[in-house]
């Protein structure tokens, strides 16, 4: 993945595009991905519309806005 | 940079709607790897795909929520949601008959129509974040 593309990342996305870096570092420096833990990939599909907005309605207003603290390292 | 990034918050909101166009990026680069089939391959354009949806729709919600997205603007994206849902449970299925029955045919046929219908639902969310213009207080 090209650097310029994780710095835009970082910037435009906050600490959560530490969490699709991280995720897909994870996904791709594995040598192989067994059946399960593919199938646990696809489940996350099974997750409804609805689901997600209830979440981001639950999550409390911090959760919301990034922070310094929530970034890995700080 | 990040201090000063943090401490404009409403750098955020605006910038919120440029994650859709950096995800298609991301799609795109994570299906052109996914055009050498090979099995491990498969597996990871799966789990690709999925983290990548996961965390667009993520990031759709916050912005419904942030921006009190209207129900009729909420629409398109439910409807491509659940195609996309439909599209990996097809594609789940294809990659299990890959591994077992080395059927590559129907692999090939559910990653494409995964990837279309991927780029398809990150789009839609890239038009419908478009329609909410973003007042950055000073």
């Amino acid at each position: 993945m090209p650097i310029t593309l994780i710095t835009q990342l970082l910037v435009s996305f906050g600490p959560s595009a530490f969490n699709i870096i991280r995720e897909l570092i994870q996904i791709w420096s594995k040598p192989t991905l067994t059946l399960q833990e593919v199938q646990a990939f696809c489940d996350r599909a099974q997750k409804s519309y609805n689901d997600y907005v209830n979440e981001a309605r639950a999550a409390p207003a911090s959760n919301l806005i990034p922070t310094v603290s929530k970034l890995p390292g700080f | 940079m990040l201090v000063t990034y943090v401490s404009n918050q409403h750098i955020y909101f605006m910038k919120i709607k440029t994650i859709t166009s950096l995800l298609i990026t991301l799609t795109l680069l994570v299906i052109n790897i996914g055009c050498v089939t090979t099995q491990s391959t498969a597996a990871k354009l799966i789990a690709s795909t999925a983290t990548t949806v996961d965390n667009a729709m993520k990031g759709w919600a916050t912005f419904v929520v942030i921006h009190g997205v209207s129900e009729a603007d909420q629409q398109p994206i439910r409807n491509a949601y659940a195609t996309y849902q439909h599209a990996m449970l097809i594609t789940k299925t294809a990659y299990s008959d890959l591994v077992s029955l080395g059927d590559k045919e129907s692999w090939a046929k559910a990653s494409t129509t995964l990837s279309g219908i991927t780029r398809s639902l990150i789009m839609t969310i890239s038009e419908q974040q478009s329609k909410y213009n973003v007042v950055i207080p000073k």
